[in-house]
């Protein structure tokens, strides 16, 4: 570890590890749900430090290609590769890399903003660092004082910035994005744009699952679904 | 077991308890179903005293149906809310099967704890031993609570509506409530305390616990 900090350099906060490399590939995969198929033989790689946009239609599976990546879905046929430094990682700690912000995913309405922050922060073995937190939140227009109010109390654009505000905590090294800029105002998304921008320049590996014209232009890559 | 994984035992464990405490209606459904239970028995006895075996079955009957009315929502209501994406993503399936394990270890035995004192009221029973009546409901608690983490985790991932939970919960709990029945029926006169039924219980609260967490991994 000490030695991968003596490589590391910091960028707007991100520590940047040169020597990390995580890569994800899809062989043919195909994903049905009974007799609807929703993907059929696809395949496409994703790496570290470039944006992967996926986009499609409703319907089009770009959801469901997130969720197979994410390991919450099996894939019907095919096969996914996760890769650290071009050796593949096959048991399921690779996921643990991987956070989140999609139109499914919710916090707990009974907890505040900051109960919320510390059980999945903690889950992952971050501790709450308030200084920490209250820049993430920053960096997504929110002010420190969101933390005390109930998760269910907020508005869903809120709520949009404080899950991309635990994914930015969360350090994780692998971003899945569906739709990040949904419910959110302009101002959010030009810094949900900004942030994404960063992150890939700090050596991250992000997927965004997106129509929204504003979110493919940042991306190094297209992949079309049918 | 690490420290960080108890670590996140309790975080879980914890906002089962902090959402629970904050949403009382699935708490307070619970109660007023035991109590309802033992009222409406209390009520068609009319003043009459059932024999030990009759009382003991009853009152685990009515503690097996309270924990039916909420055990089965452990995971059904996260899947329901969308907060189980979060758990799946930010969390592991160890540490979330036992976190929930506990919590619904706690809030049955909490469960037992009230209702025991109202159905003794209201039933007119005798205890031998209440030192081992409560070892009893907190042994029998347990098992119920541990496996009926795995089975409503089971019948969310079969994704087959309610109906699952109670079909599959009932073979995989019997063993449990029939030793359970038996030694509250002793403890209430009918017989002698036979202390290896108690090791039964409690060996089979380890057994399900443990293959809970073997299994679990599986259905996560």
């Amino acid at each position: 570890m000490p030695f991968l900090l003596c490589y590391g350099i910091l960028f707007k906060g991100y520590l940047i590890v040169r020597d990390v490399m995580y890569s994800i590939i899809l062989k043919d995969i195909t994903k049905k749900y009974g007799q609807n198929t929703i993907l059929e033989n696809i395949s496409l790689k994703a790496e570290s430090g470039r944006i992967l946009a996926i986009t499609g239609g409703n319907g089009s599976g770009k959801s469901t290609l997130l969720k197979l990546i994410m390991g919450i879905e099996e894939v019907s046929s095919g096969e996914i590769h996760y890769l650290l430094n071009k050796q593949e990682i096959v048991d399921k700690s690779f996921l643990k890399n991987i956070a989140t912000v999609t139109p499914e995913l919710e916090f707990y309405p009974q907890l505040t903003v900051q109960e919320n922050m510390e059980l999945f922060l903690g889950l992952r073995d971050i501790s709450f660092n308030a200084k920490i937190i209250a820049e993430c939140l920053e960096r997504f227009g929110l002010k420190a004082n969101v933390l005390n109010k109930f998760f269910g109390e907020l508005s869903t654009g809120m709520a949009q910035r404080v899950k991309l505000a635990v994914l930015l905590a969360s350090n994780s090294e692998i971003w899945l994005l569906d739709e990040p800029g949904s419910n959110i105002d302009e101002a959010g998304v030009n810094l949900l744009l900004k942030e994404i921008s960063n992150a890939k320049k700090a050596g991250k590996l992000i997927i965004l699952a997106t129509n929204d014209s504003r979110e493919v232009a940042v991306a190094d890559e297209i992949f079309q679904l049918k | 077991m690490k420290s960080s994984s108890s670590n996140k035992i309790m975080q879980i464990f914890q906002k089962e308890i902090k959402c629970a405490l904050r949403n009382k209606s699935s708490f307070l459904t619970c109660l007023m179903f035991g109590v309802t239970v033992i009222a409406c028995v209390s009520f068609a006895l009319q003043g009459n005293v059932l024999e030990a075996k009759m009382q003991a079955s009853i009152f685990w009957i009515a503690l097996f149906f309270t924990f039916m009315s909420c055990g089965e929502g452990i995971f059904a209501d996260e899947v329901k809310a969308g907060t189980i994406l979060a758990l799946r993503i930010y969390g592991d399936g160890q540490s979330v099967l036992w976190g929930k394990m506990l919590y619904n270890a706690v809030f049955l035995s909490v469960m037992a704890v009230v209702l025991a004192p109202l159905y003794i009221m209201f039933m007119d029973c005798d205890i031998n031993n209440l030192f081992l009546f409560a070892l009893v409901l907190i042994a029998g608690a347990i098992g119920v609570a541990s496996s009926g983490t795995l089975v409503a985790s089971l019948s969310v991932s079969a994704n087959s509506g309610k109906g699952i939970f109670a079909i599959l919960m009932l073979p995989v709990i019997l063993p449990v409530l029939l030793l359970s029945v038996l030694l509250t029926s002793q403890l209430m006169g009918a017989g002698d305390f036979e202390m290896q039924y108690l090791g039964a219980v409690i060996f089979y609260d380890v057994i399900s616990a443990v293959g809970a967490s073997v299994l679990f991994d599986y259905v996560w």
